[in-house]
């Protein structure tokens, strides 16, 4: 498909400045209905918390397409408003402690407010060669503010993220926050908006899934219930290689995307994904996952019936960090990849529901 | 209100994760006067349901409130030669709490947590034994079988003010709340259908909640489960505290309410003047989380009663925070 480098770029970095930590999804539901007017039929923010966007082909008894990303992000909550402006925060979802420390979060309560993540020097330390990380139980996000006024902007429960900020660089890639897994999500959503309704091999639809990092079944589970389409492809992130880092666990990033081979996943769709990335010349790699994709994939695959689903990696560096680093080639193959699935009249006919059920009769 | 002795006639009919049959004929029996239908599924989940007072266009969302009535003990396994009975663990049994304390089988044999008196250090479940008095295997094999259950002696006790402390507060007293609700709501006149679940095997991985959820599909969900506190000695951070009101859940390790059901729990403590604090509980879990995401899903939310020394012989917890619960998680119907 023909891609416009820069403004899906812009896309990505607006995409994944929203605030989306894992529980607060439905805050970006004003925001998303207004961005599904351009080029979507319809738009849901269903109980649990998931976006819903809906492309329609115009035909009768068209298969339904799902493509996921999931939505929420990494970050923390207030646990307390303590004494002197610091806030005691827990984490939702996987943060790393190696870099909590002295790093700058958004405080989104009453007013969005700044604050930064304490740090004690190791010249204060009491071993001076203690080189244990603290707990993040240890830590405290230091405000500023008096307790008074912290206390009429926060409460127990206010989310805190990591602060925004995104940086080109050389090449290909960028850098900044929660590309894990909005990247996905901006290309999901920019692929399935520039494909022509006419094109489509099915109706479409896009979902921003909530609590994908922290809820072993994700609110994936729940949209896919409701939806019961006919196939679905995940889209997540993917651990990239860095020097040092073992190959059979990583893949290579700026070589396009990754498609998962899994028990938790459908055989014939991943080769049919393959097959398809081959015909249309988009760079990807095949990736053992043997037992589970650690994705919302095996949580749509064994919902229902069996929804058929395909896992598909975009390569990521530092993953669960404010500097997750990506391939700006590697998300134009994902979008390239999105757009060939959802109008391949092959899949279709070959996932359908609609198709007649096909039992062998023993004699 | 009657949480005090609805609490203590629910915390005496025992019932075991798997086998709350006891549990279930009582709690039925107190609902009943304030619901139109009660029904057992498959699971063993009691269901009881107010119909809604209207119908067609003007019906309104259903809800499912859930405590489960399940509670932690100890299954035989094995009876050794010398009459002592080995045991598995149902739930999570905390073996120092249960070391050295009273025990109770589903066939009303009494008998002692004991523990091999050659250990050392921790107490670990593997550690313990129950013994009932008998002489010998043969002894014992007249009281007990492979398969019984055992829990720890039931109480009830009035401390100061209005604390109470026993066992099992952790769900029973989710489950007096539940009923306390339903007879307030026993003359409202509900838009939409109202669900009471008192759901089994939450203590071993909130596993009679999901099937009562899927075979409702509530648009809402309310779960009412205790929760940990930050006000014993040597207790995390953490603020809730017993007597701090009814606590609105936000997160526990196994879900994260809906942010719209929070707010409007909190909003409406606030108008009501009923005494709530907000929960952010870095540990545990409750039948919110699959209540949330079975089936369609629903818009999930808790009212906690803060308790100290959970799955102990001495659970501790404020009546008054029950009533809170009791009056907030009223007020949230009637808005729906």
């Amino acid at each position: 498909m023909n891609i416009n480098r820069n403004e899906l770029k812009n896309f990505i970095f607006s995409l994944c400045s929203t605030m989306s930590v894992s529980g607060f999804e439905t805050r970006a539901d004003a925001q998303l209905e207004a961005l599904a007017r351009d080029g979507f039929d319809a738009y849901e923010c269903d109980r649990v918390g998931n976006h819903i966007f809906v492309k329609k082909c115009g035909k009768e008894n068209a298969p339904k397409i799902l493509i996921d990303a999931h939505f929420d992000e990494i970050g923390f909550v207030v646990t307390e408003v303590c004494d002197g402006g610091f806030l005691r925060i827990c984490t939702m979802g996987g943060s790393d402690p190696a870099i909590l420390q002295a790093s700058e979060v958004i405080i989104y309560g009453k007013e969005r407010i700044r604050g930064v993540v304490t740090s004690l020097p190791p010249h204060l330390r009491a071993d001076k060669d203690d080189k244990s990380l603290p707990e993040i139980k240890e830590l405290l996000v230091d405000t500023g503010y008096s307790k008074a006024e912290l206390e009429r902007i926060v409460t127990v429960g206010t989310p805190v993220g990591f602060a925004e900020g995104f940086c080109e660089l050389l090449g290909d890639r960028i850098a900044g926050r929660s590309f894990d897994d909005k990247a996905c999500g901006a290309a999901a959503f920019w692929a399935v908006k520039n494909t022509p309704a006419e094109k489509l091999a099915g109706d479409v639809y896009v979902l921003f899934s909530a609590y994908e990092e922290t809820s072993r079944l994700g609110g994936v589970s729940a949209a896919a219930f409701g939806l019961l389409p006919d196939y679905a492809m995940i889209t997540d992130v993917n651990l990239a290689r860095v020097p040092d880092t073992k190959k059979y666990e990583t893949v290579e990033i700026g070589k396009g995307v990754s498609i998962a081979v899994s028990a938790a996943t459908c055989v014939p769709l991943t080769r049919a994904t393959e097959e398809l990335c081959k015909r249309c010349g988009i760079a990807h790699s095949m990736v053992a996952a043997p037992a589970s994709t650690g994705t919302n994939s095996p949580s749509v695959n064994f919902t229902a019936d069996g929804i058929p689903t395909v896992d598909i990696g975009l390569p990521l560096i530092n993953m669960h960090t404010y500097s997750e680093i990506i391939s700006l080639d590697d998300v134009e193959a994902l979008c390239s990849l999105i757009s060939e699935f959802v109008c391949d009249e092959d899949i279709a006919k070959e996932f359908s529901r609609a198709r007649e059920e096909e039992w062998s009769v023993l004699k | 209100m009657k949480i005090y002795s609805r609490l203590d006639a629910l915390l005496r009919a025992s019932g075991i994760s798997g086998r709350e049959n006891v549990t279930r004929e009582k709690a039925s029996e107190l609902i009943a006067p304030f619901v139109d239908e009660i029904r057992t599924d498959v699971m063993g989940n009691l269901i009881a349901l107010r119909r809604a007072r209207v119908s067609g266009e003007e019906k309104g969302a259903s809800v499912m409130l859930c405590a489960h009535m399940d509670e932690i003990g100890f299954l035989v396994t094995f009876i050794e030669d010398s009459g002592y009975i080995r045991v598995s663990a149902v739930g999570g049994i905390h073996a120092t709490a249960a070391a050295y304390t009273n025990v109770v089988s589903n066939k009303g044999v009494a008998g002692l947590v004991a523990v091999s008196e050659d250990k050392k250090g921790e107490i670990k479940v593997e550690d313990l034994y129950i013994d009932i008095g008998a002489k010998n295997k043969k002894d014992a094999e007249r009281k007990v079988a492979i398969g019984d259950w055992f829990v720890l002696t039931p109480s009830l006790k009035k401390l100061m003010g209005k604390r109470v402390c026993g066992r099992p507060l952790d769900d029973r007293i989710g489950c007096a709340i539940m009923i306390e609700t339903a007879e307030l709501l026993s003359d409202f006149e509900n838009k939409g259908d109202i669900y009471y679940v008192f759901s089994v095997q939450e203590e071993v991985g909130c596993r009679g909640a999901s099937p009562a959820a899927f075979g409702i599909a509530p648009e809402y969900s309310i779960c009412f489960d205790v929760t940990g506190t930050g006000d014993a000695l040597g207790a995390a951070p953490m603020a809730c505290s017993v007597g701090g009101g009814a606590a609105v859940k936000i997160k526990d390790r196994s879900d994260i309410c809906h942010e719209q059901v929070v707010a409007a729990l909190c909003d409406i403590a606030e108008r009501e003047g009923i005494k709530y604090q907000r929960e952010v509980l870095t540990y545990g879990g409750t039948d919110t989380s699959v209540m949330q995401l079975v089936g369609r899903g629903s818009r999930a939310g808790a009212i906690s009663i803060p308790t100290r020394n959970i799955h102990s012989g001495v659970e501790l917890c404020d009546i008054g925070d029950a009533e809170a619960s009791v009056l907030l998680a009223a007020a949230f119907v009637k808005s729906l």
